[in-house]
């Protein structure tokens, strides 16, 4: 019978790891039992989800494709060659890439269907500058908006699974990160028309700020805590 | 609907501890609990068909389905056959209406097991251990082994008595009603959560004689010894994790009340201490947490702290506040309640279940038998004791990947002399996900 150097504690015949450690078992070949049969179940129990992923994607495809198709035929048909509708498909390829993003893979990996969503939005965003008369503002205006989005919601998502931020907290982080969008908003906003001078976004900021530090406080009050994630049904 | 109807058979209200559960149950949080027998032979699926139908004849509390009324949910009696079910590395998983078609137990059968997983609104664990008995009794029985009733072994020829169905916390509870003690968070120990459908079951088999030669050593008994090395290892490992406030480390470790009331009844009968301690207050040798966790049971456990305990219980249940609250707001306030007083004020639970008794005919056949608790979200891990044939079995069920609770508990024991055998089902879950 095998013993785990490290724990001490006795190990299945068959066990090739301590379970408590990991640490491998090494049994000299005289020792090896060949007989003995892993006599554990095989099967896993496939819990029943409560959304069918499949009939979403379904669903959300054929809602997408009727008016896609629709504006397509009517502005071929009635118009003069493609115009608007290509805006009209652009706009539901890309709500079609976010109703669907979160369900394509069976793990739900949530860094990645934000950054697919992210593309998906600067997509649009680059075929609408493309395309209208007004163009030249994806890239200093689009780009560096979107990516900041994407980063800020990355940063807290991760955060948050990471167990670093917690309740209250995620709700100070969402305040705060709503101030630093704002600012980088209106920075390049400012720089794309005319120069740099923070004004409306500062008062965001201001209000913002205190309300991040309540819900910081707040964290520490168990019982508010629980009160919330019951109303929300956490 | 009311009396009469309960005693034919057809439906039957909840218990007082039964109505928690179904408010609280989700995916994450199924609220089954396990029990297992293994055998020495192979189990033929066919004969223990034809055993669990004759079984749940005999036990209909545990043939029912679970329905909502306007302001309570109620257990109804199903007819309908009950099929076996191969059992599987990630037991304990949330009932399915197609896979277990509305039933709130399932039975389960691999290679020499035979194993039952059952929602915690049909019973306790000593109901449960009557029922896993007298179905292995029954399959044995068909088999040609003789078995007689007794040692938790119900008598098949008989029918239902109602005392098996009663629902006798009102009869148990006292007259005070003690103001409850404010909850305070505890600790709990983090680690990566595994997804919600996995679940890691190491086992550790010690022998009951050299626990209880230690336990004798200390003046206590096993279940207090169990629990005082379980809040040595918690507040160890809260105290390695370097945190900023220490919380305190409380077990709930639940009490069989069959052994302060003569109840017969094989719904919920039990209640649950909290021994604890607090960090802050400074470093506790063992013998300290011993010593304390001795105290704090003989002080708890008694009759009357019990019968205040489940007077509170059934003083909110009879709220006529509560009692007209519709179904969907009595569910959310029963949530609401649990979350600030169910896993968030104590670290783990810790359920011993005692020594495991059967006759002699069918102590032949069986070679062991287990008790694992579902999964907790909250508490990340918990344990479940039992003794049989000298033999103490006890199961850790976890839902984060890290095994440092189990590492460090059943390192204690082996330091303290006492010789461990560990089994779990984690290299079969990595083999089936590689």
């Amino acid at each position: 019978m095998p013993y785990c150097v490290a724990c001490g504690v006795e190990l299945n015949c068959r066990a090739k790891r301590c379970p408590l450690c990991s640490v491998e078992v090494v049994l000299p070949a005289a020792l090896l039992e060949p007989s003995v049969e892993n006599n554990l179940p095989q099967q896993r129990d496939i819990v029943d989800s409560a959304f069918d992923k499949k009939l979403w994607i379904q669903v959300v495809s054929v809602l997408m494709a009727i008016p896609a198709l629709l504006s397509v035929v009517i502005d071929a048909a009635f118009g003069h060659g493609l115009t608007w509708s290509v805006y009209v498909v652009a706009a539901l390829g890309a709500a079609w890439v976010w109703c669907v993003s979160p369900f394509l893979y069976r793990r739900n990996i949530v860094a990645l269907w934000i950054a697919i969503d992210a593309l998906a939005l600067l997509g649009l965003l680059y075929l609408t500058d493309f395309l209208s008369a007004f163009s030249g503002w994806f890239l200093p205006v689009a780009v560096p908006i979107t990516l900041s989005v994407t980063g800020l919601t990355l940063l807290i998502v991760e955060l948050t699974r990471r167990k670093i931020l917690r309740e209250l907290h995620i709700v100070a982080a969402i305040l705060i990160a709503v101030g630093v969008l704002c600012i980088i908003v209106e920075g390049a906003v400012d720089l794309y028309f005319t120069t740099f001078r923070l004004q409306w976004s500062l008062l965001v900021v201001v209000s913002c700020t205190p309300l991040a530090l309540i819900a910081a406080m707040l964290q520490r009050r168990r019982a508010v805590v629980e009160g919330m994630k019951f109303w929300l049904r956490m | 609907m009311n009396s009469q109807a309960e005693a034919t058979g057809k439906w039957y209200r909840l218990d007082n501890a039964a109505n928690v559960y179904p408010a609280i149950k989700n995916q994450k949080r199924p609220n089954l609990f396990r029990m297992s027998a293994t055998l020495k032979e192979s189990v033929e699926p066919e004969r223990l068909q034809e055993a669990l139908d004759t079984t749940l004849q005999r036990i209909p509390s545990f043939s029912v389905k679970m329905r909502s009324g306007l302001f309570w949910h109620y257990f109804s009696h199903s007819n309908a056959q009950m099929r076996i079910h191969e059992d599987v590395i990630n037991p304990c998983m949330s009932l399915s209406s197609s896979k277990d078609n509305g039933f709130q137990i399932r039975v389960r059968h691999h290679d020499r097991r035979i194993a039952l997983e059952i929602f915690h609104s049909v019973s306790d664990g000593s109901g449960a251990m009557v029922f896993l008995k007298t179905l292995v009794a029954r399959y044995l029985a068909l088999g040609g082994v003789s078995v007689p009733s007794g040692s938790g072994v119900l008598n098949l020829d008989g029918n239902p008595r109602l005392c098996e169905t009663s629902d006798d916390f009102g009869a148990f509870a006292g007259q005070s009603t003690p103001k409850r003690e404010r909850q305070t968070r505890a600790y709990h120990v983090s680690g990566t959560k595994r997804p919600y459908h996995d679940i890691d079951i190491i086992t550790g088999t010690v022998p009951v004689e050299a626990i209880k030669a230690q336990a004798k050593q200390q003046a206590v008994s096993i279940t207090e010894y169990l629990t005082g090395a379980y809040l040595f290892v918690l507040s160890n490992i809260q105290k390695s994790e370097q945190r900023g406030r220490h919380l305190p480390v409380s077990v709930q470790v639940p009490v069989n009340l069959r052994q302060f009331y003569p109840s017969e009844t094989l719904r919920n009968f039990s209640s649950y201490v909290c021994p604890s301690i607090d960090p802050t207050q400074g470093d506790y040798t063992f013998e300290e947490i011993l010593s304390s966790v001795h105290h704090f049971m003989r002080y708890e456990v008694t009759d009357k702290r019990l019968h205040s305990r489940v007077a509170t219980n059934i003083h909110t249940e009879r709220n006529p506040l509560l009692r007209m609250m519709p179904l969907f707001i009595k569910d959310r306030a029963i949530s609401l309640g649990y979350a600030l007083a169910g896993p968030a004020s104590y670290t783990s639970v810790l359920s011993n279940l005692g020594v495991v008794e059967i006759p002699a005919q069918m102590a032949a056949h069986v070679e062991t038998f287990d008790f694992n608790l579902g999964p907790s979200p909250v508490t990340n891990v918990d344990c479940a004791v039992l003794g049989y044939n000298g033999q103490l079995r006890i199961n850790f069920t976890r839902v984060i990947e890290e095994p440092f609770v189990e590492r460090a508990f059943f390192t204690f024991l082996v330091r303290r002399g006492i010789p461990v055998k560990v089994e779990s089902n984690k290299e079969q879950i990595e083999c089936l996900t590689a």
